[in-house]
């Protein structure tokens, strides 16, 4: 109950920012300019449209989380809305879980818009909307939680700017983590062996929720790949959540 | 019986590049009992919001102990009982009023249809009926603290740890802030309130505490200073001719005297009523009778001096003054 009512009031305050709208804006744009450009490239302009916009929803839906995120936390704590808020029954678990909560829909909103606009430039440029680009939108979705759980839990300890620059790094280095682990095999010493196999595991696997290609060139997916991508995201924000929980829960409100 | 009792708490920040422990609770030892009003008064930095928020478990203390409702600690069940009104209101900005007393109440788990009820009622009480649906980001400082007083009332509570409740306010605002606390005193409620403006806080409270060197260095008991008073007035007389009336005369002494204006201090209503009579028999009036009080004012800044003058000097070298602190 107190977690719906804190994620409710922070979507809303999300809601409310101009920078938002910007950015759908920037991001319809984008999308709308594809369809314009796309017979530039003779033979692939469906291919164009459904990378751009696919490209474009996750970029812009972890930017939007970067950005919003980050001063949100930063902004209660400098307005006394956080040191208000708990000094009302609420736990700091319940804290922490409402904010992600009211990021994570408030993502959810701008990635369903966004697609919802992505849809209709595919219907435009005479292309069908495939079970494949639903099955890239969701998993952006999904990318969307992990990312605001990374963000969340940076943000329980550092600053704005840091807790930025840290997810940021995170989603990059995510992208690229099994070119850690090939890395690693090529790599003789233990060393540098461990500790590559532990970056590996410690950042998020982002790019198994990137099924762009798929979607653009039509390639199938593995059976019940989208089931074990959902449960590895829903462990992953999970654990950093609650590891989020154990730093808030130990730090003082001043 | 005491609600609210801080034991020997000590508080310390680090500060500064390297971490300095800067101490600002130094040994606090507070108790605030049940239907009272606590006015805990100190300088700026004195420690008075640092002390809100260990009761509430916002910081914790380095040493000491804090109980509330007899218990250890500001659990979620204490909380439930306190209501909070911070330095900053902690309200989101582009809530209306209505808003964001419904945010509270749902944190309090209020049934909505209660949280609505109550919500317009204290909207009424502090005055903000006619800017419910404006967004609190276009209120004034006032309002919004209004408005923060709302908040801290939401919940009903048995304890209010009010931290400075009347910045922002305007006379209106202050005057009915100052009837409602006496409301709610008579209701039963138990208030903690902070301040460095003393006369508020002579105004409401029962008892003060003067936090200084991270301490209370003083507890007085305002009621028990009033009684104890020697009951003797100033009156400021005009239009008598001072070389004829003797202040002497009625038991008193002369303060002031020029041209036909004239302040004298007398004790007793016999004599008092001889000289109004007589000033009056002679063509003047009297402006203002007013009683000679202890004036809190003078005691908070007597104990301020008091404290910073036992406060050991740093060591001079050899030949050279040590210096003193103003």
């Amino acid at each position: 109950m107190r977690i719906i009512a804190l994620a409710k009031f922070t979507l809303k305050s999300y809601l409310q920012e101009k920078i938002l709208i910007v950015v759908m804006l920037f991001a319809a744009l984008l999308m709308l300019s594809s369809y314009v450009l796309s017979p530039l490239a003779v033979g692939a302009q469906q291919k164009i449209v459904v990378d751009i916009g696919l490209a474009a929803i996750s970029i812009f839906a972890v930017g939007l989380i970067v950005l919003l995120g980050a001063g949100s936390f930063h902004l209660e704590k400098e307005r006394g809305i956080l040191r208000a808020l708990l000094a009302k029954p609420i736990s700091r678990v319940e804290f922490v879980l409402g904010k992600y909560a009211g990021t994570v829909a408030m993502v959810s909103i701008v990635v369903l818009l966004m697609a919802s606009v992505h849809m209709l430039v595919v219907t435009l440029s005479g292309s069908e909307v495939t079970n494949k680009m639903l099955s890239a939108v969701y998993l952006t979705l999904l990318e969307g939680g992990v990312v605001t759980a990374l963000l969340t839990f940076f943000s329980a300890f550092t600053s704005p700017v840091l807790g930025s620059f840290f997810t940021i790094s995170c989603v990059v280095a995510g992208h690229f983590s099994s070119d850690l682990l090939t890395f690693a095999e090529r790599m003789g010493g233990t060393g540098t062996t461990v500790i590559a196999r532990g970056a590996y595991y410690l950042l998020p696997n982002l790019e198994l929720m990137n099924v762009r290609s798929e979607a653009v060139h039509g390639l199938p997916l593995p059976d019940g790949f989208i089931f074990s991508v959902t449960l590895y995201a829903v462990a992953y924000a999970a654990v950093v959540l609650y590891l989020a929980t154990l730093i808030f829960r130990a730090k003082e409100v001043s | 019986m005491a609600i609210l009792e801080l034991h020997d708490i000590h508080k310390a920040f680090r500060t500064g590049f390297l971490g300095v422990r800067t101490p600002v609770l130094k040994g606090l030892d507070l108790s605030v009992e049940a239907g009272e009003v606590y006015g805990f008064l100190g300088h700026n930095g004195a420690g008075k919001s640092t002390t809100m928020k260990v009761i509430l478990g916002l910081l914790r203390p380095d040493a000491g102990r804090v109980e509330v409702f007899g218990k250890a600690g500001a659990d979620r069940a204490t909380r439930a009982r306190i209501g909070y009104l911070g330095e900053e209101v902690g309200l989101y900005p582009h809530n209306t009023a209505e808003e964001a007393l419904g945010l509270i109440g749902e944190l309090f788990s209020m049934p909505g249809t209660k949280v609505r009820a109550r919500a317009s009622e204290l909207i009424e009480m502090v005055g903000l009926r006619d800017k419910r649906r404006v967004k609190i980001k276009h209120y004034s400082k006032g309002m919004r603290q209004r408005l923060g007083i709302a908040t801290a009332l939401m919940n009903d509570p048995d304890l209010l740890l009010l931290d400075e409740p009347y910045s922002g306010l305007d006379p209106i605002g202050r005057k009915e802030l100052r009837e409602l606390l006496v409301a709610l005193k008579q209701q039963g409620k138990s208030i903690l309130m902070s301040s460095h403006i003393v006369p508020d806080v002579e105004a409401v409270c029962d008892r003060v505490g003067i936090l200084s060197g991270g301490k209370l260095a003083r507890v007085m008991d305002l009621n028990e200073v009033y009684a104890g008073e020697s009951g003797e007035v100033e009156v400021t007389l005009a239009g008598v001719d001072h070389s004829r009336l003797q202040a002497a005369d009625y038991g008193g002494t002369e303060v002031f005297a020029k041209d036909n204006l004239m302040i004298v201090r007398c004790k007793g209503d016999r004599k008092l009523q001889n000289l109004i009579a007589d000033v009056y028999s002679s063509q003047g009036h009297v402006v203002e009778v007013k009683p000679l009080r202890t004036r809190l004012e003078d005691v908070f800044v007597d104990t301020m001096k008091a404290m910073r003058d036992a406060e050991p000097q740093p060591e001079s070298k050899e030949g050279e003054p040590a210096m003193t602190r103003r």
